[in-house]
C-alpha cells in the first residue's frame, strides 16, 4: 500500500566524496539532469561552466548571497564524466561546519543526497562502468551499509527512540482513523481527529526542538564583545591551542574563526567574531560588524565578554548573553571582589583567558543553559536525511490538520501516509502499516 | 443439447456477475462462447446485500463501464435507492451506491446475454475441465456431455464445496437453495490447481409486511447520478431505506448462544472478512457498545422482502429468531430465510498470472469470488478482464493487463496476485497508494488507451466520451486564460479564473458565470477537482512515473538470487519464495531495502532482459 522509497534516476543527487571529520580539503560530488542550473545557482561566478574539466576558484553563496566558502570547483559535461551524466566537484574547505552548509544549500536548490553506491550504479547504467566492477563495488556499499544503519540506529536510542515509537502508534492510529472516514462514510466512528492531530504536531515540535544536525551544524555559541577584549584569546583558551590569531592590534579578527567541541553531551561551535565598537573606523570595519551581528543572531547562545577593569553592557540586539568578565588575572583583590557581586548577580562568569583561570565555570554555566534552552541531553545529533524527514513529517502534519479542518479528508489522509514514510526513514525502517488492520482491530465498522 | 465441434471457443462456467461480464466481453469480441449455468434462472443473481457500488467498488464500477462491461447499466437500470457517499468530504472521494430491484437486475442481465448473438446460455453443471499437455482442450458436463473449446473462463463464485452453516447444523450449498459444485473442485485439484478455503456470511431476510417502520429514521434517495456514460432509461421508482439499532437485549441474546454458534465452536474453518463481521464478531470483539446501527434494505418493488444490513449471522435458527426480534421495529419481523455462513474453496491466487489467466496452464482463466474476492462488483470487473483476455488468447492477441497506478482493476490483480488470500478480498480506496489520480470521474480518461485497443465500446460511445474530455480541456484553457474580474492584482497583475479556483472557498459555480461557453455539470465538477488538487495529483503523477520505470524492469523467470552479490540471506529467502516478476513488484516485499533494488536493478541491467509484456 505505501510507496516504496525507491531513488529515481532523474534525481539530483549530491555527496561528500571525501573529508569526513576534521580534514583540510573536503569534496562534493553532484550529479544529475539540472546540475548546470544547480552549479549557477550555488557558486558566485561559475566559471567552471565555461571551463570544463579544470579547477576554476569560486565562492559558494548561501540562500543571502553570503559567502559559505572559497572553493574549487569543476565541471564535467556528461557524457564524458564517472557518472555519464553532467557532474562537478566542489573542493572546498574541510570541516563540517563548512562541507555542511554547502551540502544544505546544494539540497535546498533541489539536490537529494546520494544512497551508498548510487554515483557508481549510475556511472553503470549509463555504460561507464562494466557489471563485474559495478558488482564489485556494489558488494563493498552493501557490507557497509549495514553497518551504517546499524550506526545510525545506535544514534536513536532511549528515551528518544521511545518517544518516536509512540508518535509512530498516534500517527498509526490517526492515519487509521482517516482512512476508516472515507472509507466508512456510513459508519459510526467516533473520534476525535483534529485535537489527536494538534497532539501530533506539538509532539514533533518538542521532538524537532531536541535535535541537531550531526555533521553540518551544532548549537552555535557566539563570542561577542569591543575589540581587544580577550574574544580571541578566549577561543584559544577553549580550543587548546592557537585558532585564533591573537595580537595586541585592536581588530585583528575581520573574519569569523570556530571551533567545534562537544560539550556536556551536546555538539557545540564557539564562534569568534570581529570586535564590536561603537563607531567602525572604515568600511571593511563596518562590514565585518555586520558580519559578527548576523552571526550573533543565528547563533542559540552568545558570550558577552568585556575586560574585567571596565564593564561594559552588551548591546540591545544580543538577547540574553552570558556575561564574561575577562582579564581578571589584571585585577586587585578588592576589584574582583566588587566585580563579583555584579557579575555573579546576573549569572555570569569571572575568568582569566590567559591563565585558564575560571574557564571551568564558564563551561558549566553553557552547560547549563544549553539545558534550559534545548530540554534534557537526550538532545540526539542526527545525520541529513534524519533532519530531513523530520521537517518533512512536521510538515505533512501540519498540512494534514489543515485540510482536516477544511474537511478535505483525502489530503488528510495523503499527508498522514506521506508522514508516515517520513517516520520510516527516520526510524531506519521501511514502515508499512497493513492500515485495514489498524482500522479493523480499532473499530466495530463493517456490514 | 448437443454442441457441434467446433461452434463454441470460449465456455464461461457459471453465471454470476463474473461470469456474466465474461460471457458478455468474449461474445461482443466476435469469439463464440457458451455460458453454462445451474439455473438460468439465477443469472447475476444477488445472494447477499442487493447493492452496488461503495467507497472503492463504485471505481471498479465506473471502470467496467470505461472498458465497455455490462454492470454499470445494469445497476443504472435496476437501482431503487440512490446515494452519494462522502460527499461533503471532498470531491475526490465521493463514491456511488445503489440498492436494486434483485429481480430487476437479474431480467436486465439475462435479456442481455439471450439478445448478444455469439453467445449460447447452457443450463448444465461442469464437472471436470480437461486438460491435454498444459493445454485446455474442452469441459465435462453432469449429464456426459462434452463441450470442446479452445479457453475455459472458470467463475463458479462460492459454489465450489459449498458448506453452509446455520448453526451448528451445516448442508451442503453453494449458495441458498442452491446444491454446490463438488465434483469440479475434484477436477482442479487433478490439474494441478491448489485451493484454500473463506468464509463469508449473510444476514436473514425479512418480510417487508412484518415490520414496522413507523419510529424508525427513514433515509431517502439523494438525487441521482448514473454509474454509466450511457445509461439506460431510468424507469424504476424510488424508494426509501429506514435505520434502526440493536439493544442491550440483542447483546445478551447472542452472548447466550455462543455456545451453538459455528464460527466460535470452531466449526467453521475458513476465516471470515473483517469489514463484514457477524454480528457475533462485533458483540464478542466490541463489548462495550451496547447497540449498532442496522439498516433496512428493500431487496425489490414488489419482492416484500427486507435485508437487514448489520447482522450477517451464523448463529442456529431460534437464537436468529430473539435476535431479531430485539430490535426496534422488528418485534414482530418474520424470518423468511436464515442467516447463514457459507465455506467455500477458493484458488490460491499465486497460481494467477495479471492477466487472469492459470499459470502453467494455456488457456484457462479464472475470476471472481473463486479468486478470493467479495462484492459483486470486485467479481464483475475480474470477469470482464478474464472475459477479454480468454478471447485474445483465443484471437491470437496480446493479452491486456492493468497497472495499479491506471485502475482500481489493476490494484486488485495486482494485491491478489501478490498477496496471500486469507480473508475475502474486498476492494477499500485506502488499497490505493493514487487515490489522487484514481477517482470515480476520470474513470474513462485513465482507460481510454486500453479500452480502444480493446474495442468493445461502441464507437458511438467512444466518440461522446472523447467529446467530454475535449470539453474539460477547453474548460480549463478557459478558465487559465481568463482573469477573475474584481479582484485585486498580485504580483503585477490580475489572478486568472483557475487561480482564484484554487482558493477553498470558491466553488465552480461561482465561476462558471464568467465562463462564455455552457459546460455539463460534469465537465464543471471534472475541472473543480482538477485545479483544486493540481499540487497533490501531479506529486502522485510524479510517483507513477517512478513505479512504471520500476514496472519495466522485468525481473529474468530463472534468476538464482543467491547468486547475486549483496544480497543478504533473508531477502534471498523472500526473492526466491515469492519470485516477483519485475523491480516494482520486488520493492513491495517486506523487508526490502532501496540498496538491495539498486543491487537487484544493476543485476537485471547486466543481464540485458528483453522488455517483458505480461503475455500470459
Amino acid at each position: 500500500m505505501n510507496l516504496p522509497s525507491v531513488p529515481s534516476s532523474h534525481d539530483n543527487i549530491a555527496a561528500l566524496s571525501s573529508g569526513q571529520g576534521l580534514a583540510a580539503l573536503a569534496v562534493i560530488r553532484i550529479s544529475g539532469p539540472k546540475l548546470k542550473d544547480i552549479l549557477g545557482r550555488v557558486l558566485s561566478d561559475g566559471g567552471c561552466l565555461r571551463k570544463p574539466r579544470r579547477l576554476v576558484l569560486d565562492q559558494v553563496l548561501d540562500e543571502s548571497g553570503e559567502v559559505i566558502d572559497q572553493v574549487l570547483a569543476v565541471f564535467f559535461p556528461g557524457p564524458a564524466s564517472y557518472t555519464g551524466e553532467d557532474m562537478a566537484e566542489l573542493h572546498c574547505h574541510g570541516g563540517r561546519a563548512v562541507y555542511g552548509r554547502i551540502l544544505q544549500r546544494l539540497f535546498a536548490l533541489g539536490c537529494r543526497e546520494a544512497l551508498p553506491g548510487e554515483f557508481t550504479r549510475r556511472a553503470f547504467e549509463n555504460g561507464k562502468m562494466d557489471l563485474t566492477r559495478a558488482e564489485a563495488v556494489m558488494h563493498i556499499i552493501n557490507a557497509r551499509t549495514p553497518q551504517q544503519v546499524k550506526a545510525a540506529a545506535r544514534v536513536l536510542t532511549g528515551k528518544f527512540q521511545q518517544r518516536l515509537e509512540n508518535l509512530r502508534r498516534q500517527l498509526e492510529e490517526a492515519l487509521a482513523v482517516a482512512e476508516a472516514l472515507i472509507d466508512f462514510p456510513d459508519e459510526e466512528i467516533d473520534f476525535p481527529l483534529e485535537a489527536e492531530l494538534e497532539s501530533l504536531a506539538k509532539e514533533l515540535g518538542e521532538i524537532r526542538k531536541s535535535l541537531f544536525l550531526a555533521g553540518g551544524g551544532a548549537v552555535e555559541i557566539a563570542i561577542l564583545g569591543r575589540q581587544n577584549v580577550g574574544k580571541s584569546s578566549l577561543l584559544n583558551r577553549l580550543a587548546g591551542r592557537e585558532l585564533a590569531l591573537v595580537t595586541p592590534v585592536a581588530g585583528t579578527t575581520r573574519d569569523a574563526v570556530r571551533f567545534r567541541t562537544e560539550l556536556a553531551g551536546r555538539e557545540v561551535e564557539f564562534l569568534d567574531t570581529a570586535g564590536l565598537s561603537p563607531k567602525p573606523a572604515d568600511e571593511l570595519d563596518r562590514l565585518s560588524q555586520e558580519k559578527t551581528r548576523k552571526d550573533a543572531r543565528q547563533a542559540a547562545l552568545a558570550l558577552w565578554v568585556f575586560e574585567a577593569t571596565e564593564f561594559t553592557p552588551p548591546p540591545d540586539w544580543c538577547s540574553r548573553p552570558i556575561l564574561v568578565a575577562n582579564k581578571i588575572d589584571l585585577l586587585e583583590k578588592k576589584q574582583k571582589e566588587g566585580l563579583e557581586k555584579e557579575v555573579l548577580s546576573r549569572g555570569g562568569v569571572m575568568l582569566s583567558a590567559l591563565s585558564g583561570e575560571g574557564v571551568e565555570n564558564l563551561l558549566e554555566k553553557i552547560a547549563q543553559r544549553l539545558e534550559e534552552e534545548f530540554g534534557p541531553q537526550e538532545g540526539i545529533p542526527v545525520s541529513w536525511q534524519q533532519a530531513e524527514a523530520i521537517d518533512n513529517l512536521v510538515a505533512a502534519i501540519r498540512r494534514a490538520k489543515d485540510e482536516f479542518h477544511h474537511n478535505q479528508l483525502l489530503i488528510t489522509a495523503e499527508e498522514l501516509r506521506r508522514a508516515m514514510g517520513e517516520l520510516g526513514r527516520l526510524l531506519g525502517q521501511e514502515v508499512t502499516p497493513d492500515v485495514l488492520d489498524m482500522i479493523f482491530s480499532r473499530f466495530c465498522i463493517g456490514k | 443439447m448437443n454442441v457441434p465441434r467446433g461452434t463454441v471457443e470460449v465456455v464461461v462456467i457459471g453465471a454470476g456477475h463474473a461470469g456474466c461480464e465474461a460471457a458478455l466481453a468474449s461474445a461482443r469480441l466476435g469469439v463464440p462462447t457458451a455460458l453454462v449455468t445451474f439455473a438460468l434462472d439465477k443469472i447475476a443473481a444477488m445472494p447477499c446485500n442487493p447493492s452496488i457500488g461503495g467507497l472503492g467498488k463504485s471505481h471498479i464500477v465506473r471502470e467496467i463501464d470505461a472498458l465497455g462491461g455490462e454492470m454499470a447499466r445494469a445497476a443504472d437500470f435496476a437501482a431503487i435507492h440512490f446515494r452519494l457517499l462522502g460527499a461533503s468530504k471532498g470531491p475526490a472521494v465521493r463514491a456511488r451506491r445503489v440498492q436494486c430491484d434483485y429481480l430487476a437486475y437479474h431480467r436486465y442481465m439475462k435479456t442481455v446475454l439471450k439478445n448478444t448473438p455469439g453467445l449460447m446460455l447452457i443450463q448444465g453443471e461442469v464437472t471436470e475441465i480437461v486438460v491435454d499437455g498444459g493445454k485446455v482442450t474442452g469441459v465435462e458436463l453432469a449429464s456426459g456431455q462434452r463441450i470442446n473449446c479452445k479457453a475455459v473462463v472458470l467463475t463458479a463464485g462460492t459454489f465450489l464445496r459449498g458448506l453452509a452453516h446455520v448453526g451448528l447444523e451445516s448442508y451442503p450449498s453453494g449458495r441458498l437453495g442452491d446444491r454446490p459444485a463438488n465434483r469440479l473442485s475434484q477436477s482442479l485439484e487433478k490439474i494441478g490447481i491448489y485451493l484454500g478455503r473463506l468464509k463469508t456470511g449473510t444476514p436473514p431476510r425479512l418480510a417487508a409486511e412484518s415490520i414496522d417502520f413507523s419510529d424508525l429514521e427513514p433515509q431517502p434517495s439523494d438525487p441521482w447520478l448514473t454509474f454509466s456514460q450511457e445509461p439506460p432509461p431510468r424507469l424504476l421508482p424510488q424508494v426509501v431505506c429506514y435505520i434502526t439499532r440493536t439493544s442491550q437485549a440483542t447483546s445478551e441474546v447472542i452472548k447466550n448462544s455462543l455456545d451453538r454458534s459455528p464460527l466460535y465452536t470452531g466449526k467453521i474453518t475458513g476465516r471470515g472478512p473483517r469489514y463484514c463481521p457477524s454480528i457475533e464478531d462485533k458483540i464478542v470483539r466490541f463489548p462495550q457498545r451496547d447497540s449498532h446501527q442496522v439498516i433496512l434494505e428493500p431487496t425489490g418493488l414488489a419482492s416484500g422482502v427486507v435485508y437487514p444490513n448489520g447482522i450477517s449471522t451464523s448463529l442456529p435458527a431460534d437464537t436468529q429468531q430473539r435476535l431479531v426480534s430485539s430490535i426496534k421495529g422488528l418485534e414482530n419481523a418474520r424470518i423468511i430465510n436464515f442467516g447463514y455462513a457459507i465455506e467455500y474453496d477458493f484458488v490460491r491466487t499465486c497460481q494467477l498470472s495479471p492477466t487472469l489467466a492459470c499459470r502453467g496452464m494455456e488457456g484457462l482463466f479464472l475470476a471472481g469470488q473463486i479468486n478470493g474476492t467479495s462484492g459483486y462488483e470486485e467479481a464483475a470487473g475480474q470477469g470482464l478482464i478474464a472475459g477479454i483476455n480468454a478471447a485474445r488468447f483465443v484471437q491470437r492477441k496480446e493479452a491486456i493487463t492493468v497497472s495499479r497506478s491506471e485502475a482500481y482493476l489493476g490494484v486488485m490483480i495486482d494485491d491478489l496476485i501478490n498477496h496471500e488470500i486469507t480473508e475475502p478480498y474486498r476492494m477499500f480506496t485506502s488499497r490505493s497508494e493514487f487515490r489522487l489520480l484514481l477517482r470515480e470521474d476520470n474513470a474513462w480518461e485513465r482507460l481510454a488507451e486500453i479500452s480502444e485497443r480493446v474495442g468493445l465500446v461502441p464507437q458511438a460511445a467512444v466518440q461522446s466520451r472523447q467529446a467530454v474530455e475535449q470539453d474539460i480541456a477547453r474548460c480549463r484553457q478557459l478558465l487559465r486564460s481568463l482573469l477573475a474580474p474584481a479582484e485585486p492584482e498580485k504580483d503585477g497583475r490580475r489572478p486568472t479564473l483557475e487561480e482564484k479556483l484554487r482558493r477553498p472557498e470558491v466553488t465552480i459555480q461561482d465561476l462558471s458565470v464568467f465562463l462564455d461557453e455552457q459546460f455539463a455539470q460534469q465537465v464543471l465538477e471534472r475541472v473543480e477537482v482538477e485545479v483544486k488538487y493540481q499540487g497533490y495529483i501531479q506529486r502522485q503523477i510524479q510517483e507513477v512515473k517512478k513505479l512504471k520505470d520500476l514496472e519495466r524492469k522485468i525481473i529474468p523467470e530463472a534468476t538464482v538470487y543467491q547468486d547475486i552479490p549483496g544480497l543478504s540471506a533473508e531477502l534471498c529467502e523472500k526473492l526466491e519464495r515469492i519470485r516477483p516478476r519485475s523491480l516494482a513488484e520486488a520493492s513491495r516485499i517486506e523487508g526490502m531495502t532501496p540498496a538491495a533494488l539498486m543491487v537487484l536493478s544493476v543485476w537485471i541491467s547486466g543481464r540485458r532482459v528483453p522488455r517483458g509484456t505480461g503475455k500470459s
